[in-house]
């Protein structure tokens, strides 16, 4: 994994694991891989990890069951889909605002291009091969 | 802390496998050294014999063979004592004061002690291997003299030699040729001086590793060799003079050798343990203050 | 647990390389060891592991390093910069090493020459640098002792080398290890590391864990009155080291940049890393 937004590594990771629940690489009330693993395949320091984990168990995203490991909870696809759209809102949404204001353009032509990005995007997956 | 000097076999015999697997070429280098101390010693016995006329020479077979035995018993400590000089040097050099290879040695798990007696043993493998072969070919050499030539056999025995110094000093009271008595007496006391010699070189090369740090293996010849020429220079101005005045003195001479002769056989008796005394404050040394 | 108190070494008298460092290193870390060239950095190493002898109150594992007691060695690792290159091969030196340490680990041996494809019987001398060089690391990282020292291992490494690196130790540490990892590289193990140490002749700059790093100061453009520590040209602008404001969101630590904050503002660092701001 390469490591280059501005954010601390802890919180790209958990990102990184949030991503893969909303692709449905990661199912709920799954156990997520042991924090040695994830370090190994991230090439980042266990605790890095660990504290990863800690924000999503203080999230309820993730609960651990003693002496078994980490386990996604029942609600876990939900409140990351719900964290991650207020995330849009408060963070991305107004970054991009500031652009359009700046280069006076209108919220309906950047209505039209999204939509357009959008449907290009969810051609190419699902018609991958071409 | 008490631990720490204590002795485990099985560390002991872990050292010596890596120090074994690491460093295979020792036996290369000891059959390198043997055979060139061997093939030195035969030459200088060959040109000691011709050049300075101390035997008389008899033009029968087996002649080389005592003229080989005879003087390299007399030449033995001089020249083994300094090969071991310098074979103690490279040996010690390789392990400890190459920065890279004695961090290593070093780190690995074991006492001081410990690693001290794997130095040993690998300086004794080397120096043992030669001195095996010396006193194999050594005692052959007796045995072939003394069943074809047994009026040289006397002067196969190193400790008469001394006698022979005595026997020499008697002749000059009668007034005969002082010069040649005089040189004779010199080289033979000198011959005795020669462990002396040689480990004290071995203690003057030691202080000045302590003293100057240095790497190179060149450099630590060089100071083991300037060291020793330094040493025999002196004891060769101290031997001709105390000589010189025993021949000014007749009186003085059956108590002086007496004394001198007592003071040198103490100190080849010792010579084993100030070896191993020298390597120790050596090792000691380089184990805590290690150069760069 | 690793403690240094008031250590001073120094090669030669009148010119000490360490005029009395204080530090204490907890177990369960990957510690940076940074410091500019000549600040004894690998000096360090090798008085912790015993091969130099310091001045002051150190300690390793509670042994102190300078009586080189075989408990304590067995428990020290150091991959040195530069190794004696011996004429063995890999596999052989591993069977004469292996033998001083209780925990030694053949399989981990095994993966390592695996992953980074070292041949395993062919002399040493043989291999290229960087071969031998990971050889040496897969050797010592096979001994799994609770402290391992690490001496710019990632010089002459190849990219994907280095990534197996970072992969090895990551799979290696758990909370009984200590790792130590000098380095001028520090983007070859940024990710890696959870504490970092700023090393100076005179002293510790800096001891801190990255979260410590990243809660008080933040990696950004600096805007309207920041405390600005440190700032360099990059492509989109001035980037800057400031005084993280309480309510600002933490940003990733560039160790570089950190670096060069702590080295040119070092009182401001000690006071804002200082305990009583915990």
């Amino acid at each position: 994994m390469e490591f280059q937004n501005n954010n601390p590594i802890f919180l790209q990771i958990v990102d990184w694991i949030c991503d893969k629940v909303l692709k449905g690489e990661l199912q709920i009330g799954q156990q997520l891989p042991s924090v040695r693993d994830l370090a190994v395949q991230l090439e980042v320091n266990p605790n890095t990890v660990q504290r990863s984990i800690e924000r999503l168990i203080a999230q309820d995203i993730v609960v651990t069951q003693r002496g078994k490991g980490n386990y996604l909870t029942a609600d876990a696809f939900s409140r990351i889909e719900d964290f991650r759209r207020q995330r849009l809102l408060d963070e991305a949404l107004p970054k991009l605002a500031d652009e359009m204001m700046l280069l006076g353009v209108k919220p309906a032509d950047v209505a039209d291009a999204l939509g357009n990005i959008i449907s290009r995007r969810q051609q190419a997956i699902t018609a991958p091969a071409q | 802390m008490k631990q720490n000097t204590s002795l485990q076999w099985s560390r002991i015999r872990n050292l010596l496998c890596y120090d074994w697997a690491v460093d295979k070429g020792k036996i290369k280098f000891t059959l390198a050294i043997v055979v060139g101390l061997y093939a030195a010693l035969f030459i200088m016995a060959y040109w000691n014999q011709t050049s300075m006329g101390l035997l008389p020479m008899t033009p029968q077979s087996g002649e080389a063979l005592v003229t080989f035995a005879n003087v390299s018993v007399m030449n033995y400590f001089e020249y083994a004592t300094m090969i071991v000089g310098i074979l103690t040097t490279v040996i010690l050099h390789r392990k400890f004061t190459n920065p890279q290879t004695s961090l290593q040695y070093l780190a690995l798990p074991g006492s001081r002690i410990e690693k001290y007696i794997v130095m040993l043993a690998d300086f004794a493998f080397v120096v043992i291997g030669m001195q095996v072969l010396y006193l194999v070919v050594y005692a052959v050499s007796m045995l072939i003299c003394q069943l074809t030539y047994p009026e040289f056999s006397w002067w196969m025995n190193p400790w008469n030699s001394l006698n022979m110094a005595k026997k020499l000093m008697s002749v000059t009271e009668s007034g005969e040729n002082q010069f040649d008595v005089i040189h004779t007496s010199v080289m033979r006391l000198f011959i005795w001086m020669t462990p002396v010699i040689s480990f004290g070189t071995f203690g003057l090369w030691c202080v000045v590793n302590m003293l100057f740090k240095h790497n190179g293996i060149l450099k630590s010849i060089g100071v083991f060799l300037l060291a020793y020429v330094f040493l025999v220079i002196v004891s060769m101005i101290v031997m001709v003079g105390v000589v010189a005045s025993f021949a000014e003195h007749p009186e003085l001479h059956a108590p002086a050798l007496h004394v001198l002769a007592t003071v040198i056989k103490v100190i080849l008796w010792l010579q084993i343990p100030l070896a191993l005394l020298f390597q120790w404050i050596f090792y000691r040394q380089i184990a805590n203050r290690q150069a760069k | 647990m690793i403690e240094l108190n008031d250590l001073r070494y120094g090669y030669y008298r009148h010119q000490p390389v360490l005029r009395g460092i204080s530090l204490s290193l907890p177990e369960g870390h990957i510690y940076g060891l940074l410091g500019k060239n000549g600040v004894g950095k690998s000096t360090l190493l090798k008085i912790l592991c015993g091969s130099l002898i310091g001045e002051g109150e150190y300690t390793v594992a509670g042994y102190n390093p300078r009586r080189q007691h075989p408990a304590m060695l067995e428990k020290i690792r150091l991959v040195p910069e530069a190794e004696a290159i011996l004429p063995v091969a890999v596999e052989d030196l591993a069977r004469v090493t292996a033998p001083f340490y209780p925990t030694w680990n053949q399989s981990i041996f095994e993966s390592a020459l695996n992953e980074f494809q070292v041949p395993r019987n062919k002399q040493l001398t043989t291999l290229s640098l960087g071969q031998q060089k990971k050889a040496l690391i897969s050797l010592s990282l096979a001994c799994n002792t609770p402290y391992l020292l690490m001496d710019e291992p990632t010089n002459g490494l190849d990219i994907p080398s280095k990534s197996i690196f970072r992969r090895l130790v990551a799979g290696l540490c758990d909370e009984g290890k200590t790792v130590i990892i000098s380095t001028h590289q520090v983007d070859d193990i940024d990710s890696l590391i959870d504490r970092i140490v700023i090393l100076e002749n005179e002293g510790v700059l800096l001891n801190a864990s990255i979260d410590e790093v990243s809660g008080r100061l933040a990696f950004r453009h600096a805007g309207e009155g920041d405390e600005v520590l440190y700032t360099e040209g990059s492509p989109v602008g001035p980037w800057s080291v400031v005084v993280r404001r309480p309510d600002e969101p933490e940003t990733s630590v560039n160790m570089k940049m950190l670096f060069n904050a702590v080295i040119s503002h070092k009182d401001r660092i000690r006071t804002l890393f200082s305990p009583l701001e915990d």
